[in-house]
């Protein structure tokens, strides 16, 4: 075998083309096209503008929480529009006359990359992005406890959407769904390398999930400010508590049931085969005790998120605090005891089915008191919609009919029928898109300023808003409709007449989504353009409530001048309260904070080349981009000299710089916060 | 969709029961969260204001005690259907027995001592029976929506489905519904519930030998050719669940973009939309 592995010509993307011209592969290598192009694009602007060496030293070496939240939410939008462009893509094959324009194939490859996209490119990078940027800022901390691991997360997260991409340009992705079932998947059934794609791109991302999980949970145990209990925490940071031991645990059965398939497909185990002992029921069981909990990966940041939002824009303490971070830890306990409600239909015995049904009706007890905890909170007080609170209550509405078809399909005998139909798939996008892309969204507009300095442009915001929100419903109530007309969900081309009218509504409303996507492209471009009328450079720009309001915008690098005095669950709030407009500063000392270094970014750059020759059976190059990874780690680990120190006099010129910008920003009214007239820190303690 | 027989029918108002039971929980939210954003908006808004209000024991007690309520209710509910409606438990007296052998992309059917049909099903009217489901290759889902829900059909293992047919004949269609590659939107099947007099005519209809079928089932992706058989020697089931490759070669779900099977895919996808543009099929309800 040559050095290249399995590689050959025709993987390149336009050569399929060119051999067998059609619509199905002129698509496949337009998108290959534009991932080249675009990656072409991006190199000659970072060129022309001089801006390959900022980006080195300012991002791609940095180690600061913040920006290495930002970068992993910009991944997550980047692969946000290649999965919303997909959905698009696959609602109008089903809507052209049978066949349609794309093979039964092609259609497979963009619902698995669809799906997989979705829940690890997208949803996981963001959340973890927003745990990132917030977290530490909400407990007092000034950085995450492993500075350096962090960020070889962000890049082995980044390696594995690489791959995913690379699949476009290079050879084909995987056709069994996000799921990828054996023995579909196996080597037999699926010879290309396709299945190698999904499985090495989720191996780099688990990874970096499970260190993100280890991170998350040593920094709310380790860093809390002094005097900090648990029970003061945000619920944002309990949220971020309980999905960070989810991540912990959940990740692992997935690295291994996707190892274990690897070696099933390349070296002759038989794990999941049938004829040789194997059995394939392990790996839906293996996968399920990942995918379960992972879907409350996905949730409990947003209902962090959500927890933050509506008391601020509520102007009001949030409603049952204690109630909410108990329904929090009863979420993530319970995740871990409702898997097999995945397969209700693979004939085990109807005892084992109403257990599971059954436990999977109690998420939904704390679930539900989250829901009324935040009607609660709304409940008198004085709302103002901004585009956070707006996602915010429009998930509140959307979420419950997503929990109602998630209760009727956990009753077994209901799931014998809608099971694999696209009522399944209705409702499980019922539940991400109010329940993780709304958060997420909610949480972009709402601590933007902390990392930038500036708001985002409101009107905007709300348009985009508005287009998701009607979008959502067009695109998924119709599926709904006919999932109980009984139609299969992954079909290429329906031939039944009846579903033609609700294909055409799901149509117009993933138009409508991709409108509003588009509409926060236009977001961002706007406000970049009008930064400056949209500095709030005082901080505090919506009369905030947690201790990441106490500090100006965009937030230093280190922080905290000093570690805040914890006098209760509100110090901000406390602060504001006694007529104050910045904290007090508690003690000056030196601290250190570790120095850029481009090393996680090698780490993940030679873990995904090992990966993209794990995939094309260049075993060579596996085995010396594995050996180099370890060796990266080691000299790292060798380096003594990865700290630099900010002084005492260095913090207190901040503080004091910070000072004097809040006493120069003069106070406006609340009425006044979406206008050029907010220039940070809004106070009404006259209400 | 019209269900056809009672375990459909027991399915589908489950469905309606539980949305049902759903709505005194979620009604106060659907209706509650309009009508507190129109209440209590700061420009215009009538409610009352309450910075500090965050704690209400009689509200927790409503909300937790409303939630485990409703939990218990459905939980309920759902343990008797569960047990009531078993898939592994037949459906009357002495069901009539099928076995059922799920490959890429077809089905076979084998009526023990009688009959084997491929893409065929045809029961007698108004009578429970009970299917053995396994399968070769990749593993499917049996699914005849308006019957029954579904079981998946799994190499290596078999799995039980009870159902009852119509009380009259009716005509129906059966498929797959776990995607399994290239002909996934072929993998289905007719059903025909038929008189008792039909059924044994059908038994009687003209066969061809099953070594033939044999063959053509492990080479062939998607069957046009003849449906009835004689039947396999007894036992046959069984060992192609112990051994599933007997009845696969092993052939590719995902084929190179040339191979001829996949040209025949094609081919057998355009003829199958052309027979079903001029007629109707399946029910519109
Ligand atoms: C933004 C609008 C979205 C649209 C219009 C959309 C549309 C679709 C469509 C058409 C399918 C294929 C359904 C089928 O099997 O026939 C699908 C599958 C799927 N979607 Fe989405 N989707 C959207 C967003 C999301 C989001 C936000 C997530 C998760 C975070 C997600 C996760 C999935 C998953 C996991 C699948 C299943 C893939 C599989 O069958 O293996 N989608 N979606
Ligand atoms: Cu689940
Ligand atoms: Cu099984």
């Amino acid at each position: 075998m040559s050095i290249l592995g399995s590689l050959d010509w025709n993987d390149i993307f336009i050569v399929p083309f060119f051999t067998d011209p059609s619509l199905s592969t002129g698509i496949a290598a337009g998108a290959g096209g534009i991932v080249v192009l675009g990656a072409l694009a991006v190199m000659v602007l970072l060129t022309v503008k001089g801006w390959w060496k900022p980006l080195w030293s300012n991002w791609i070496t940095t180690l600061d929480h913040k920006k290495i939240g930002v970068i992993y939410i910009v991944l997550a939008l980047i692969m946000l529009i290649r999965g919303v462009l997909e959905a698009v893509v696959m609602r109008a094959q089903q809507v052209s006359p049978a066949p349609g324009f794309l093979s039964v194939e092609h259609h497979a490859e963009l619902f698995s990359t669809h799906g997989t996209i979705m829940i690890f490119f997208v949803a996981m990078p963001f959340l973890t992005g927003v745990i990132n940027v917030v977290m530490p800022l909400q407990i007092g901390a000034r950085d995450m406890e492993f500075p350096f691991m962090n960020a070889v997360s962000l890049w082995l997260s980044i390696g594995g959407a690489a791959l995913v991409m690379a699949s476009l340009v290079v050879g084909h992705f995987e056709t069994g769904g996000w799921t990828a079932y054996p023995p579909y998947t196996g080597i037999k059934l699926s010879p290309n390398e396709g299945v190698d794609y999904w499985i090495w791109s989720l191996g780099l991302t688990s990874v970096g999930s499970t260190l993100s999980g280890i991170n998350f949970l040593v920094t709310i145990y380790k860093q809390r400010a002094p005097g900090m209990k648990l029970f003061d925490m945000s619920i944002f940071a309990w949220a971020t508590l309980c999905t960070a031991i989810l991540m912990i645990f959940a990740m692992m059965p997935l690295t291994v049931a996707s190892l274990m398939l690897a070696l099933d497909r390349q070296a002759g185990f038989h794990f999941f085969t049938a004829t040789q002992g194997g059995n394939m029921m392990n790996f839906a069981n293996m996968f399920w005790l990942f995918g379960h909990p992972e879907v409350y990966i996905l949730i409990l940041p947003a209902f962090g998120v959500f927890s933050e939002v509506i008391p601020t824009f509520s102007g009001k303490k949030i409603y049952g605090y204690t109630s909410l971070v108990w329904a929090t830890i009863a979420i993530a306990v319970l995740s871990f005891t409702v898997w097999v409600h995945h397969f209700f239909t693979m004939g085990q015995t109807a005892h084992l089915n109403a257990i599971f049904g059954i436990a999977t009706m109690t998420i939904g007890v704390p679930t539900g008191v989250k829901v009324f905890n935040w009607m609660l909170t709304m409940w008198r007080g004085k709302l103002r919609f901004s585009t956070a609170m707006l996602f915010s209550t429009g998930f509140i509405f959307t979420f419950v009919i997503g929990g109602i078809t998630g209760v009727m399909l956990a009753n077994p005998t209901i799931d014998f029928a809608t099971h694999n139909s696209l009522f399944l798939v209705a409702h499980f996008h019922n539940m991400l898109i109010p329940g993780l892309l709304f958060g997420m969204f909610a949480a972009v507009n709402y601590w933007f300023p902390l990392c930038f300095g500036f708001r985002l442009d409101e009107k905007w915001g709300r348009r985009s808003f508005w287009l998701w929100m009607i979008g959502f419903y067009g695109a998924f109530m119709p599926l709904y409709a006919i999932g109980l007309m009984g139609a299969p969900r992954r079909m290429a081309f329906f031939t039944e007449p009846a579903y033609f009218p609700w294909l055409v509504i799901a149509m117009l409303g993933a138009l409508c989504v991709l409108a509003g996507l588009t509409a926060q492209i236009i977001q961002v471009w706007v406000s970049v353009k009008n930064r400056e009328s949209l500095m709030v450079p005082a901080g505090d720009p919506w009369d905030g409530r947690g201790i990441e309001w106490s500090l100006g915008c965009p937030v230093p690098e280190y922080d905290f001048s000093t570690i805040p005095a914890m006098t209760s669950r509100e110090p901000w709030v406390d602060a504001k309260e006694a007529g104050k407009r910045v904290m007090d500063p508690t003690e000056f000392v030196d601290i250190h904070l570790p120095k850029p270094t481009g090393m996680p970014f090698l780490v993940g750059l030679v873990a995904t080349l090992f990966a993209f020759a794990m995939i094309f059976q260049m075993w060579l190059i596996a085995a010396v981009g594995f050996v180099a990874m370890w060796v990266l780690v080691l000299i790292r680990s060798y380096d003594t000299d990865w700290e630099e120190t900010v002084t005492a006099e260095e913090l207190r010129e901040g503080y004091e710089a910070h000072k004097r910008v809040v006493e120069s920003t003069p106070q406006i009214r609340l009425d006044d916060e979406f206008t050029t007239k907010n220039r940070g820190l809004i106070m009404e303690t006259q209400v | 969709m019209t269900p056809l027989g009672p375990v459909a029918a027991g399915e589908r108002a489950h469905l309606i029961s539980f949305f049902l039971w759903m709505l005194p929980i979620s009604l106060p939210i659907l209706i509650g969260t309009p009508w507190i954003a129109m209440r209590y908006r700061r420009q215009g808004g009538k409610g009352k204001y309450d910075p500090t209000w965050s704690h209400s024991v009689a509200a927790e007690v409503v909300i937790w005690g409303g939630a485990t309520l409703t939990f218990l209710i459905v939980g309920w509910l759902t343990w008797g259907h569960v047990m009531g409606e078993d898939p592994y438990k037949a459906t009357g007296k002495e069901p009539m027995h099928v076995k059922v052998i799920g490959s890429e992309w077809k089905w076979m059917f084998i009526y023990p001592g009688k009959v084997a049909a491929v893409n065929r099903l045809v029961l007698p009217e108004n009578t429970p029976v009970e299917f053995d489901i396994t399968a070769t290759g990749a593993m499917q889902s049996f699914w005849i929506p308006r019957l029954a829900g579904q079981i998946y059909a799994m190499p290596g293992m078999g799995t039980k489905m009870n159902l009852t047919t119509s009380e009259d004949p009716s005509q129906t269609y059966g498929f797959n519904s776990q995607f399994n590659g290239a002909a996934f939107p072929l993998n289905k099947f007719e059903v025909d519930v038929v008189s008792q007099e039909q059924f044994d005519a059908f038994l009687q209809e003209p066969k061809h030998p099953f070594a033939q079928l044999e063959k053509a089932f492990k080479k062939t992706a998607t069957w046009s050719g003849p449906e009835l058989f004689e039947p396999p020697e007894k036992g046959y089931w069984g060992k192609v669940m112990m051994n599933p490759d007997m009845l696969s070669d092993g052939g590719a779900a995902i084929l190179p973009d040339h191979a001829p099977e996949q040209k025949k895919i094609d081919d057998a996808i355009r003829e199958e939309l052309h027979v079903s543009q001029n007629q109707h099929q399946g029910d519109a309800q």
